[in-house]
């Protein structure tokens, strides 16, 4: 019996399963798109199912290419959504609703629990999609003055 | 003794994959992948056994001695409990 690291892409048959028996499926996301937010190694977040999603989620879903990622939604219109990492300037926009596998219903960070109502939470999650552009701009200059690797 | 309800094995990619679902996913973080005994063991225990029930069957099907059968299923015993996964009426 062994517990072990799982690529979503694979396991995406059981995510589907238990996200609709109303379970939670526990992941440590990997990558830097989501600093300072989510940081590899420390955070990890609790999937569950996505049966509303509103600017500010944090959203499992597929890219056209088929790849997984885990960032946040900025804007919801017209059925499809504009998702960015914290982490990064430029949005992947006109994302389908469809495209959504799941969304983070809590964080952990250092195996306390944060739920997206938790004021600190909220008042992190407002400044992004509040000013989006500003938080691209900020993202933008920090990159490129090298910033990125002292988050790391 | 038994597994409980919530918990489910599943096949992928040629591996046993066990999930947790329902309330159950809320205390159980993430998924347990089995060889083919410890599928052997879940399967027999899903519908219900004693230990020395699930020992003989064991050694009737895997044609191996009492002793190295009784420590694996111990031990599979052991975490399982230590998981909360089985169910265990009348002990």
């Amino acid at each position: 019996m062994t517990h072990g690291l799982l690529e979503l892409k694979e396991y995406r048959p059981l995510l589907d399963e238990i996200l609709q028996s109303g379970g939670v499926l526990r992941i440590y996301p990997h990558g830097i798109s989501m600093l300072p937010f989510l940081r590899e190694g420390r955070d990890s977040v609790d999937l569950g199912k996505a049966e509303s999603i509103i600017p500010g989620d944090i959203v499992l879903y597929t890219t056209k290419t088929g790849k997984y990622l885990l960032h946040r939604v900025l804007r919801v219109k017209d059925g499809n959504l504009d998702i960015c990492g914290d982490n990064q300037c430029l949005a992947d926009r006109m994302v389908g609703v469809d495209q959504v596998a799941a969304k983070v219903v809590c964080v952990y960070r250092d195996d306390i629990r944060f739920d997206p109502k938790t004021p600190s939470y909220v008042a992190y999650v407002d400044g992004i999609i509040r000013h989006p552009i500003l938080h691209s701009l900020k993202i933008f200059l920090m990159h490129r003055i090298g910033l990125t690797a002292k988050m790391n | 003794m038994k597994i409980k309800s919530d918990y489910k094995l599943r096949t992928l990619a040629k591996q046993n994959i066990v999930i947790a679902t329902g309330a159950a996913s809320h205390t159980f973080n993430g998924m347990i992948k089995l060889n083919e005994t410890g599928a052997f063991f879940w399967k027999s225990l899903e519908k219900g056994c004693t230990t020395e029930e699930l020992i003989l069957k064991t050694m009737e099907t895997y044609q191996s001695d009492e002793a190295t059968v009784r420590e694996s299923v111990l031990q599979f015993i052991e975490t399982l409990r230590k998981e909360g996964v089985l169910e265990e009426e009348g002990i």
